[in-house]
């Protein structure tokens, strides 16, 4: 997949985007393509060392962040190939034998054991690296390491494998994924897990109702519409069925596991919705591009801006910023600015 | 936070676009001098203003006269209200005269200046509101006060008339979710609302009704230091009024501080005072509605809290007292005694809640005697000597509270038994304190319960609206509890009685204004 290609196919079908109303699809909002846009400009930038830190005041928090992922994620996987990268290869071939494992094989997937690299070099049609899967008694399946994408390494530290297994159908894409993406980007999305996005959610009930069960659509070539859900282009770990892909992580910013979280993800965006999620966890993602959505009604609200603001005078990189951003729309302010981590 | 549709959203986005406060200004002379010679009595009386002498007649009077100012009242309202603390004031002031005969002559004066609101009693505000209302545009118009203590009073006065009685009162707390009318009337000057109000508007049209004796200014707040180019900041608005002939009121001046002396005062010695009862640090927090608490301003108190915010699994839960801020929602125990969970872990111990509890008292009523005859230091360094790794003095002070069952360690507890003669009963007491500490556990856990599905049942925008509300818990034991938002903490600590912790309390008692402190919310 090729990045420049990629990249504005998503972003332009994004812009058909609609929402549905009692029953009827309506244009997405100048503000809710904001929020989209902005998401995907930042997370089209590499980090290089240097992070960006944006702080946005809107007249409500509502959808602002969810939108905001949905860029991320979208633009975060279409700069992937649909091979394996580096750092995944890399992680795998780190990871002890015997640890928990899904294959995607064909439309299937199956659970097993990792059993580690293997380089085979005398044979002609087997020769190069392999990685070893055990699915179930007896059965090693030998996966090429440009495909190690279909490996994905579980967070348990043991299963049991069945005697056999044909596995689980992996699910079919979304109505409104398919819409969007082009059948790479969908692949990219189904089968690899990324944390491209962590979301912490100082309201997470109502995130989860805008990701899971607000609607919206995208009109087809024959004037008909396709309608689903946020969630779908997201790819939201706790809202999905167990050992399927996920791009991006929820938290509450009231749960007191979020220190442990840092310390295992390290997504390419932290986005903090709401002023309380950006006090308690900001310092605990300084690796990563930051997201604050501010709510002027919100009650932390002030000591969130104070606080951004500190950052602003204490860290910040002189220099002009190198990113094009969306212009926001009338009623959102927004800052911008750069640190090292 | 409310989940708003994304057409709740585009609407609130709607209200942005354009930022303009139109500003009604009503006439009430007599209430303007009123209010400037009462300003011009509290600089003479400079401290004396605040001491127990003037300090209740200043309170009751600021209060009267901003409560006019921040709520449409009927003619017939005002004159009652008026007249009421005019003869209060009169039989109050009369010692005064040969006390303080000058302060009390400029206090006579500032009483006639009250008798003339009285004998011209009118409703400005409440007119200009039925005019706005009737007008031939009519539009459906929501009502912003900014002290949620006069909510339901104003709506009570708004459904003796016809054309008003569709008006929905609110709260700023209440316009954190979507868009609530046509126009949104603040009564009262800007300077009394969070900026919100107006640079988040949740509705088209935003306008303000005050005084026309008061100086108005309001600007947007620099926010962010380096907004992005681009940034879609609405243009610059300001709002602004002189007042009459330029020197009108100072709005601030007109809202009624709090006073923590009183307040600690008026929640001091409530409860019947005990033998057992230790004093301990407090912290005063006044509450919504008049409300006031004292609690334990240790670092091991802690106290339920509803958070509004958060999903419904965590929506109750337990945080230390240190942490309770403005804004903060407490949950609180209305009627027998401020703790909720000894009587529900008292029905748990059944037969053995006397024995449990006379055992549990006995140690601790040994471990104080000895502390008020031999100090604090005497007695941790005899615990350390004896065996106790974490006798300090804040652990002692700790150890001897009644609300405290038993020491983390068994060792310190061993080291208390032993020092206090019940050295060989250590075990027995030890395992009889694990038992009441289980049943509060049990305790805490069922009422936890309990409050969830309640919070589940409730009307968290009234909650927001009014800033407290009582809920009756299934579990007979636990009794009545209040949820109550918290408009301020001390910010300093007294010793009070341990009996008069955790009981909410009206502020002002002895016939005053039943819910007089008054304190803007934002």
């Amino acid at each position: 997949m090729k990045v420049a290609a990629q990249e504005p196919s998503f972003r332009s079908i994004l812009g058909k985007l609609g929402y549905v109303q009692d029953s009827t699809v309506a244009p997405l909002p100048a503000w809710a393509r904001f929020y989209l846009d902005l998401g995907a400009s930042i997370a089209a930038e590499p980090a290089t060392g240097a992070y960006f830190v944006v702080a946005i005041s809107a007249p409500t928090r509502s959808f602002a962040a969810s939108l905001i992922a949905c860029g991320v994620v979208l633009a975060s996987a279409s700069r992937q190939s649909d091979g394996a990268t580096v750092e995944h290869i890399e992680k795998l071939l780190s990871v002890e034998p015997g640890k928990p494992v899904i294959l995607r094989s064909g439309r299937r997937q199956l659970k097993g054991h990792y059993l580690g690299a293997k380089d085979i070099v005398g044979s002609q049609t087997m020769r190069g690296t392999w990685l070893v899967i055990r699915t179930d008694e007896g059965t090693e399946r030998y996966v090429p390491l440009e495909n190690a994408a279909k490996i994905e390494v579980l967070d348990e530290d043991s299963i049991r494998l069945p005697r056999s297994q044909r596995g689980h159908l992996i699910e079919p894409p979304g109505p409104l994924l398919a819409a969007v993406a082009d059948e790479v980007l969908v692949a990219t999305l189904l089968t690899r897990s990324e944390t491209d996005c962590v979301l912490v959610d100082s309201a997470a009930a109502v995130a989860k109702v805008e990701l899971t069960a607000a609607e919206f659509a995208i009109r087809g070539a024959a004037g008909d519409y396709t309608i689903g859900t946020l969630q779908e282009l997201l790819r939201a770990r706790p809202y999905l069925k167990r050992g399927t892909a996920y791009r991006a992580h929820v938290l509450s910013a009231g749960s007191r596991y979020i220190p442990a979280f840092a310390s295992r993800l390290e997504p390419l965006a932290a986005l903090f919705d709401g002023g309380l999620a950006y006090v308690k966890w900001a310092e605990f993602w300084k690796r990563t591009h930051r997201i604050l959505v501010l709510d002027r009604t919100d009650r932390r609200f002030e000591d969130a801006v104070r606080l951004v603001n500190q950052e602003y005078v204490e860290r910040r990189i002189d220099r002009n910023l190198d990113c094009p951003l969306p212009d926001p729309p009338r009623g959102v302010e927004l800052m911008v600015f750069e640190v090292y981590e | 936070m409310k989940f708003l549709s994304v057409s709740e959203t585009d609407a609130v986005y709607g209200c942005s676009q354009s930022l303009r406060i139109a500003m009604h200004l009503a006439q009430y002379p007599e209430l303007g001098k009123f209010s400037k010679a009462l300003y011009r009595f509290a600089g003479s009386l400079g401290d004396m203003a605040t001491d127990s002498y003037w300090g209740p007649a200043m309170r009751r009077l600021k209060l009267l006269q901003f409560d006019l100012c921040a709520a449409p009242f009927s003619a017939k309202y005002i004159e009652d209200r008026c007249s009421s603390t005019v003869a209060w004031l009169q039989e109050y002031l009369q010692p005064s005269s040969s006390m303080y005969p000058r302060a009390a002559e400029d206090g006579l004066s500032v009483c006639e200046l009250l008798e003339d609101v009285c004998g011209n009693p009118r409703a400005p505000l409440l007119e200009k509101l039925r005019e706005l209302v009737g007008a031939p545009e009519g539009i459906k118009i929501a009502i912003l006060i900014g002290e949620p203590r006069l909510i339901p009073p104003t709506q009570d006065q708004l459904r003796l008339h016809k054309e008003l009685s569709d008006c929905e009162v609110i709260a700023p707390a209440n316009l954190r979710e979507g868009v609530i009318g046509e126009m949104l009337l603040a009564i009262g000057p800007p300077q009394w609302f969070p900026e919100y109000v107006f640079m988040a508007p949740r509705a088209p049209k935003v306008a303000i009704l005050a005084y026309d004796w008061m100086r108005i200014w309001w600007k947007p707040a620099e926010l962010f230091m380096a907004p992005f180019a681009g940034s879609g900041i609405v243009e610059e608005v300001i709002l602004q009024h002189k007042g009459e002939e330029d020197e009108g009121i100072d709005p601030e001046a007109l809202v009624p501080a709090i006073d923590f002396k009183q307040v600690f005062a008026a929640g001091v010695g409530r409860a019947p005072a005990r033998d057992e009862d230790e004093a301990v640090e407090a912290r005063a927090y006044v509450l919504d509605q008049g409300w006031a608490v004292l609690l334990e301003a240790g670092e091991t108190s802690s106290a339920l809290v509803v958070d509004l915010d958060e999903n419904l699994s965590d929506r109750v839960r337990r945080i230390r007292a240190s942490e309770i801020e403005r804004g903060t929602y407490i949950l609180l125990r209305t009627s027998g005694g401020g703790d909720y969970i000894v009587p529900v872990a008292n029905r748990i111990l059944a037969d053995f809640e006397s024995t449990a509890r006379q055992h549990q008292r006995d140690w601790k009523v040994r471990l104080r005697t000895l502390f008020r005859k031999h100090g604090p230091a005497h007695v941790t360094e005899n615990l350390r000597r004896l065996g106790s790794v974490r006798a300090n003095d804040t652990n002692l002070h700790n150890w001897m509270s009644e609300r405290n069952i038993r020491t983390q360690d068994p060792e310190d507890f061993t080291a208390i038994m032993r020092l206090i003669g019940l050295g060989e009963q250590a075990e027995e007491y030890w395992r009889i304190m694990g038992l009441i500490d289980k049943a509060h556990k049990m305790a805490g856990f069922r009422i936890r319960r309990l409050l969830l599905e309640e919070v589940d049942r409730m009307d968290l925008q009234g909650l927001e609206r009014i800033g407290m509300m009582t809920i009756e818990l299934p579990d007979k034991d636990a009794g009545s509890l209040g949820i109550f938002r918290v408009l301020s903490v001390s910010p300093t600590v007294e010793l009070v009685p341990a009996s008069d912790i955790g009981e909410p309390f009206p502020i002002e008692q002895n016939g005053q204004d039943a819910s007089s402190q008054s304190l803007l919310w934002d």
